[in-house]
């Protein structure tokens, strides 16, 4: 999102998840990164390719490929997709449902494109009881294309 | 990376903490870096990095052995990012506006209470274009430090502000032996993309020390 104004990567009616596996300062093990990307898996998300994580996976299990590497601790690591707005609070409630069943914590994004000044996902969020902080990353839309 | 994304905190603490990072092709077009960076440091900035190829530059205010800003914006190297932290909205205003009057066509970013950086973005003529919002932190949140802890570590994204070293210079400002602006830096320290407020850190720390009293 910090570059949206110049790569167009989250259009209208897109919205960004990411979920932050061990942030703020808890950190986790690689199984608990898995036992969230299999239950986004099964709900048929995309994880996002140029995520760092998403190679670690299989895409369409969610799986991680390196059995080996389920024991090990990180700080953190981020699972990020892309859902169409009317997916995203599926996502978000699989997300909640997950986070029971794992040792760590995770904190949750939510990427949208403004539009007329006001964010488009805030009342559907609003109408499914998840609390956005009253604080977080704007991108002002200076960013111009390189080539016009 | 989300690293200013989760900074707790109350309306009145967030009104003094705000990340302004510009991101783009920088190196490509380094006279128009040369003068986002110059624009980021004549608003009063209480934090300020040049990353570039190499260590980065850092300049956090009173911090005597740190880089002075006049350093930081002399140095000739192209950055590959540059970003500000600020206690002042003006100062937001100040940096957006100058931005978009110089216009250079760097995406730029600013992390604060969404309502104060909307007003802002309506006064210079800008945005918002996409925001990034912070939701709950779920799972076992038992694992976390109670919220006046978290609002200080949570101003390094990346955790490298360790709960148990704020713990103990809470303890030395509590004795007596430093004050909580010189905690407020050493923390700052710790944080190398240079995001950490230490203003806010200080008023944090005088708060629970006055609590605990």
């Amino acid at each position: 999102m910090k570059t949206n104004d110049v790569t167009g990567r989250y259009r209208d009616g897109e919205v960004g998840i990411a979920a932050e596996l061990g942030r703020p300062g808890v950190g986790f093990r690689f199984r608990d990164l898995e036992r969230v990307t299999v239950a986004l898996a099964e709900l048929g998300i995309e994880f996002e390719p140029e995520n760092p994580v998403t190679v670690l996976l299989e895409p369409e299990t969610g799986r991680i490929k390196y059995r080996e590497i389920l024991e090990e601790r990180a700080l953190s690591a981020i699972v990020e997709m892309k859902v169409k707005q009317e997916k995203a609070i599926e996502v978000l409630e699989a997300l909640k449902k997950i986070a029971k069943e794992i040792d760590t914590v995770f904190s949750v994004d939510v990427i949208c494109k403004c539009m007329d000044g006001s964010i488009p996902i805030k009342p559907v969020l609003d109408e499914a009881g998840f609390r956005a902080r009253i604080n977080g990353k704007t991108n002002v839309g200076l960013g111009r294309p390189l080539m016009p | 990376m989300t690293h200013s994304n989760h900074r707790r905190g109350d309306r009145e603490s967030l009104e003094g903490d705000y990340v302004i990072l510009v991101r783009g092709d920088l190196r490509g077009r380094p006279d128009k870096a040369k003068k986002a960076v110059k624009i980021l440091a004549d608003n009063d900035p209480v934090g300020l990095i040049k990353r570039r190829t190499g260590a980065a530059l850092r300049y956090m205010r009173n911090w005597k052995e740190g880089l002075e800003l006049r350093e930081l914006v002399e140095n000739p190297d192209p950055p590959i990012y540059i970003a500000g932290v600020y206690s002042r909205k003006e100062d937001v205003e100040g940096v957006l506006r100058d931005l978009a009057e110089a216009d250079l066509g760097f995406s730029v970013v600013v992390s604060g209470i969404f309502d104060a950086v909307f007003h802002v973005c309506k006064k210079v003529g800008t945005g918002p274009h996409t925001v990034n919002m912070s939701m709950e932190t779920i799972g076992r949140t038992e694992l976390m430090p109670e919220s006046r802890i978290l609002e200080v570590t949570t101003m390094c994204g990346h955790s490298l502000v360790s709960e148990h070293l704020i713990r103990h210079l809470i303890d030395r400002v509590r004795k007596g032996r430093m004050t909580a602006e010189e905690a407020g830096l050493e923390l700052g320290k710790q944080c190398v993309c240079n995001f950490f407020n230490p203003i806010r850190a200080a008023k944090i720390i005088e708060g629970y020390v006055t609590m605990q009293r």
